[in-house]
């Protein structure tokens, strides 16, 4: 029964649920066995759920009277703690006792636990989803790496395959950074599509809740439960919501893709390089239309995002740094969040103009193309005691070079999804990155979908999770 | 001889008509040695294998008229060893030449750009000379002297002299015959970031003094009595020194006016960390976005729209 169900993905798992040939509480039981078994080595679980095997029994009850309520019924699912649950104490990496968040089911977690998903536990994220290391949670593909962040335990559970999805967040990357590294699917989707009701904030215009699974169609099965108007989230959408699924696996030919030649390949490691010119190969043989672009306003791109993000955060901090909480944070998040207030008025909102010349960039690229599509990151997951790294010759800090390539659709609020697209000389994952049009999250995982049938990377299993 | 292995730039300022030379390299009192300006005329550097015969030739070529590539061309072929030097120059319209000899050590390279010719020999890479000039055309809308500084700042950035550093200057001439600004860092193992400390200290000590001097075909006078009362207090007691506490009943600005309320240590500590974001945040200050309004779109309707959370 337990014949290698962790290695299924979400639509696989749900095929077997719906035929009754699986059930909720063994798959359950399954992803806390694995936990028990291997994440004292990755330390990617903060806190599980207690009653994760009731809710899994509860499932399997409801299915067996009335069939599954949909494709996440019964599915164990865990959650970045930055969303807060009725069930379980939200501490969003801090260490802070003071600082507490409402026991109540935020948004996305009511959506899925209104699916039938079964929350597995909390996961471990870099303190106020600021940094893009998330220690002490570790790579999977190696003990000795970061999983990257902030939603390091995200990325680490899945590719270990504790649990076939989990909820990220992504503020300048901290979705598809981690999913890059760890080598799994990651979604951000447009800005607005899934509702941030009771994500603790970190930066308003640049958050964006979704999820991290195994393949692209479990992550069009997350998005399909997820998106949708929250009332309690001021920028979320009331656009339709699509059918993500039906599409799947409709032909690709004459897509038009538009390669952002500048910024995004400015100095990217060498094998990284040559499987994104492989990925673009594969999409040129399908038919699709390949056409080199710039976006030139990206080049003022970090100091706009710089000046959003710190005074975004830091204004939400106010009360912890009037109160000096921020004492009890973490060194470089302290500092951060105290640098803060040297952001000023006017840079902030010159940071937003910024933002409109780069957004309109992108809008006259995406007139002509459907999708965009480059490298998710620069580099592989870097050690733990790496603070520099050198790329195509040049030292750039990992921190830096992490989120250099996902932050653009951070500001541009466009959907973005990281899916695996081959592995380095040291066998480590290499990311691909695709983005579209506003709400047009379709045809990117059409797109992604059609890409990784063609590879299958997802079923190469880390070494850390045997 | 000595060889000069530096990156460098001369520059005139469109506005105001000053002619500059900012300079690095790891030799001591580098300023001593390459810039060589002219009122009216031009500003030159010359390095690598220095001879400082030809920035004098070459000054005298401009004077006589000649264009700045033919005032270069004719003082190189003055010098037996051309191949051997290093040269940048602008004129008093703001046009460049440069001249890299091919005995010039690696990375060696120049550029010139309206305004502006920077160069520079035994250099990390190319990229050196690329972020100078990316710096100084990325900055019109600021005086020369920060103009020159940060594109020091950028080629220090960028890797500058593959030995390390030593030493740094900066110099500009305006209308008269003396400096404007003549600012040395001699030896120092942080050259352009202590020259920065300098300009700083210049800008507020040293200026205002250098406005007050005697000017070419006009009175000498005498100092304005601000300036005289600066410069009879001790230097850490004037602005921008290490007890200046402003005006008494002044702000502090980071303290009141920010909102920064930190230890001086832990303050400190900040603006260090912060240093390179502003660096990115303070290239938006230099674009012109008057036109472009913000995607931040105000919604008075938001309140009547929210439903209680179920």
């Amino acid at each position: 029964m337990t014949d290698a169900l962790w290695q299924l993905p979400i639509t696989e798992l749900a095929r077997r649920i719906a035929a009754r040939a699986l059930s909720s509480t063994d798959l359950v039981g399954a992803s806390l066995d694995r936990i028990a078994r291997l994440d004292g080595a990755l330390n990617s679980v903060v806190r599980l759920s207690p009653g994760a095997l009731d809710a899994a029994r509860e499932a399997d009850a409801e299915i067996a009277r009335t069939g599954p309520r949909g494709p996440l019924h019964g599915i164990p699912i865990a959650i970045k703690d930055n969303y807060t649950t009725a069930d379980l104490p939200t501490r969003a990496g801090t260490a802070v006792e003071a600082l507490t968040f409402p026991m109540e089911d935020s948004h996305a977690v009511a959506r899925l636990r209104a699916a039938g998903a079964v929350i597995l536990g909390k996961l471990r994220m870099h303190e106020f989803a600021w940094g893009m290391v998330t220690p002490p949670t570790r790579n999977p593909w190696d003990l000795a790496r970061v999983p990257g962040g902030s939603s390091g335990g995200s990325g680490a559970a899945v590719a270990a395959r504790l649990c076939p999805a989990a909820l990220g967040s992504d503020t300048g990357g901290s979705i598809r950074i981690p999913a890059a590294l760890c080598g799994v699917v990651g979604l951000k989707p447009t800005y607005g599509r899934v509702g941030r009701s009771g994500i603790v904030p970190h930066s308003w215009s640049l958050d964006h809740a979704g999820p991290l699974t195994l393949t692209v169609a479990d992550a069009a099965l997350m998005l399909q439960v997820l998106a949708g108007p929250d009332a309690g989230d001021p920028a979320s959408s009331a656009a339709p919501v699509d059918d993500y699924t039906a599409w799947l696996d409709r032909p690709i030919r004459g897509l038009r893709v538009a390669v952002i030649r500048n910024h995004f390949f400015d100095a990217v490691d060498d094998d990284v390089a040559a499987a994104v010119e492989g990925a673009l190969r594969f999409f040129a043989a399908q038919g699709c239309t390949i056409r080199d672009v710039a976006v030139p306003s990206l080049r003022h791109g970090l100091g706009a995002i710089y000046a959003i993000e710190l005074a975004s955060s830091t204004a939400y901090h106010d009360r912890s740094l009037t109160q000096g909480h921020v004492a009890g944070f973490a060194a470089d998040v302290r500092d951060l969040v105290e640098m803060g207030r040297l952001v000023t008025g006017p840079d902030y909102l010159r940071a937003e103009q910024v933002r409109a010349l780069i957004m309109d960039e992108m809008a006259a690229i995406l007139a002509e193309a459907d999708v965009i599509i480059g490298p998710a990151s620069p580099l592989t997951a870097w050690r733990t005691d790496e603070t520099t790294v050198s790329i195509a010759g040049r030292a750039e800090s990992v921190l830096a070079a992490s989120w250099r390539l996902t932050y653009p659709f951070n500001l541009t609020g466009l959907p973005a999804i990281a899916l695996p697209c081959g592995f380095d000389r040291r066998s480590l994952p290499i990311s691909l990155q695709i983005a579209a049009r506003p709400f047009a999250e379709a045809v990117m995982l059409r797109a992604a979908h059609q890409y990784e049938r063609a590879h299958d990377w997802w079923r190469r299993v880390p070494p850390h999770a045997g | 001889m000595i060889e000069l292995n530096t990156f460098s730039i001369a520059a005139c300022c469109p506005r105001t008509g000053q002619l500059g030379v900012a300079v690095a390299s790891a030799v001591p009192a580098v300023g001593g040695l390459c810039p060589y300006i002219r009122v009216g005329i031009g500003a030159v550097t010359t390095q690598s294998w220095v001879n400082p015969y030809l920035a004098a030739r070459i000054l005298d070529g401009l004077a006589s008229g000649q264009d700045p590539e033919a005032a270069l061309a004719a003082a190189l072929a003055t010098d037996d060893r051309p191949d051997l030097r290093q040269l940048g120059l602008v004129d008093a319209r703001g046009t460049g030449a440069a001249w890299t000899g091919t005995g010039c050590t690696r990375a060696a390279g120049h550029r010139t750009g309206a305004g502006y010719a920077v160069q520079g020999n035994m250099l990390a890479g190319p990229d050196v000379i690329d972020a100078m000039a990316q710096a100084f055309e990325g900055s019109a809308a600021r005086d020369l002297d920060e103009r020159l500084m940060r594109t020091l700042e950028a080629g220090d950035a960028a890797g500058g002299d593959r030995r390390g550093k030593q030493s740094a200057a900066l110099k500009i001439v305006a209308s008269e015959d003396y400096p404007f600004l003549d600012l040395r860092v001699d030896e120092h193992a942080e050259p352009v970031a202590e020259l920065r400390r300098v300009l700083a200290i210049a800008r507020r000590q040293l200026v205002p003094f250098v406005a007050g001097m005697p000017r070419k075909g006009g009175p000498a006078g005498a100092l304005p009595d601000d300036i005289v009362a600066m410069l009879l207090k001790a230097p850490a007691e004037r602005p921008g020194g290490s007890l200046d506490g402003g005006p008494v009943g002044a702000p502090d600005l980071l303290r009141d006016v920010i909102g920064l309320r930190q230890e001086p240590g832990r303050t400190a500590h900040l603006l260090a960390r912060f240093a390179p974001v502003l660096a990115e945040i303070a290239r938006l200050r230099d674009l012109d976005l008057a036109d472009i309004h913000p995607p931040i779109v105000f919604d008075p309707t938001l309140p009547y729209r929210r439903v209680p959370h179920d």
